[in-house]
């Protein structure tokens, strides 16, 4: 018999394997934290409070998980050189979006800083108002809103061909 | 012209701005297409970002997971039940036949709760501005989406009609992505301003199952013919439609 609290993380599994995949920009990142996330919840069962959101519960923990790992030191760097075919930049094409499959938005996800793919994720994937992303993110809704406007015009345009955006400039942006 | 920071244009885009503002903004959008382009970064981007993910929804649960969370469990279960295929059995809600019925019979008497007070219904938008803004300013048509307070919604105009009174009502439909909840719905515009939702059907995973008779039902799965509850009103051409529109829904035009 399942408990009632591993019931709800069970069914929850598919936005947090989501929400992971927007932060990692991996797919195997992703599992590797969504597990970690998932043991640590298991461990930590009696400081979720039944009644509130298991989801907003379970994003920070992945989120902060997640931190931690960036901010270890034996963190392989993810620059990828790779270039991205190159077309000039333009205005936004709707036939081309329909044509993006996920590895090509999680690959251009890859490319963004991770404070821009952190807010990006919590808004435009899983769906937060900026009033929940700010205090997920413990950033005034100003921050939010400004994070996410840069981030929008950068993934646009790495989507776009326009080529990835220098990594030093964003490198040491705050990550809460 | 006034200008718009990129900030304001992606709150825009992420309907997390107040209806005055999405008002302001959307008025210059359409006069300016530059603006408009810009726009569309942000928005675009966001649909990318929500279509593309939303594929990984799908995907089975790894084993390690399961093992982990599961343990009892030794097979593989689906993570989310498929989608039905058949057409969604559109139910009526809590406003709906009987409000219906007598829509023809006076427009003053058309104001169900609205705003705070207003009944939470499957389908539609938690943030009832959201469902102003669209009717009062998106031709038939056109999707609006966006979100409020975390939930994504998009609505559909679908018609515009008048009434033998002269009063003006849309069809609409609205539908909640991540919920899978449908509706579709009528609403009149009174003196005010405001669209008085008059009536709703549901449908998807939110309604409520057997909700109520098969009245609603419709033959071609195409949603009830609200309309009909209007007597014999006129269906305006798209042109008539953006004429009241952009003369916002003022009959002093021509």
């Amino acid at each position: 018999m399942t408990d009632p609290f591993r019931a709800e993380l069970i069914a929850l599994v598919p936005r947090l394997r989501r929400f992971a995949l927007g932060l990692t920009a991996d797919p195997d990142r992703a599992d590797d934290l969504v597990q970690a996330g998932c043991e640590r919840a298991l461990t930590r069962q009696h400081q979720w409070q039944p009644g509130t959101r298991l989801d907003s519960w379970m994003f920070k923990i992945l989120q902060n998980l997640w931190i931690d790992q960036l901010r270890a030191p034996a963190r392989t760097t993810e620059a990828d050189s790779e270039e991205i075919e190159s077309v000039p930049d333009r205005d936004w094409d709707q036939g081309m979006e329909a044509k993006l499959t996920l590895a090509q938005v999680v690959d251009a996800m890859g490319r963004l800083p991770p404070p821009m793919r952190l807010v990006l994720t919590l808004v435009c994937v899983e769906g937060l108002s900026y009033k929940e992303a700010a205090a997920s993110l413990e950033v005034p809704i100003g921050t939010v809103m400004s994070r996410l406007a840069r981030a929008r015009l950068e993934l646009h345009r790495i989507l776009h061909g326009a080529g990835g955006i220098a990594p030093e400039v964003e490198a040491h942006a705050q990550l809460h | 012209m006034r200008s718009f920071t990129d900030e304001q244009l992606t709150a825009y885009a992420d309907g997390e701005l107040p209806a005055v503002e999405v008002q302001a903004i959307a008025e210059a959008a359409r006069a300016d297409a530059a603006l408009a382009r810009r726009i569309e970064r942000f928005a675009g981007t966001r649909r990318v970002l929500e279509r593309a993910f939303a594929a990984t929804l799908d995907e089975p649960m790894p084993a390690r997971l399961r093992e982990l969370l599961d343990p009892a469990s030794d097979k593989v279960v689906p993570l989310r039940r498929p989608v039905a295929a058949r057409a969604p059995r559109w139910m009526p809600a809590a406003l709906a036949a009987s409000v219906a019925l007598a829509v023809g019979l006076s427009l003053s008497n058309w104001w169900p709760g609205r705003g705070a007070d207003a009944v939470a219904i499957a389908g539609l938008p938690p943030d009832a501005a959201a469902l102003q803004l669209a009717l009062e300013s998106s031709a038939s048509g056109v999707p609006v989406a966006g979100a409020a307070g975390g939930v994504r919604y998009e609505i559909l105009p679908t018609s515009t009609l008048r009434t033998a009174q002269g009063g003006y009502c849309r069809e609409f439909e609205s539908s909640l992505p991540d919920s899978g909840a449908q509706a579709r719905g009528l609403a009149c515009r009174g003196t005010d301003g405001a669209w008085a939702t008059v009536a709703v059907a549901t449908a998807g995973a939110a309604a409520a199952p057997g909700a109520g008779p098969d009245g609603y039902v419709p033959a071609a799965g195409d949603g009830p013919d609200f309309a009909a509850a209007l007597g014999r009103p006129a269906r305006l051409t798209p042109a008539e439609e953006q004429a009241l529109i952009s003369q916002h829904w003022s009959k002093s035009a021509p």
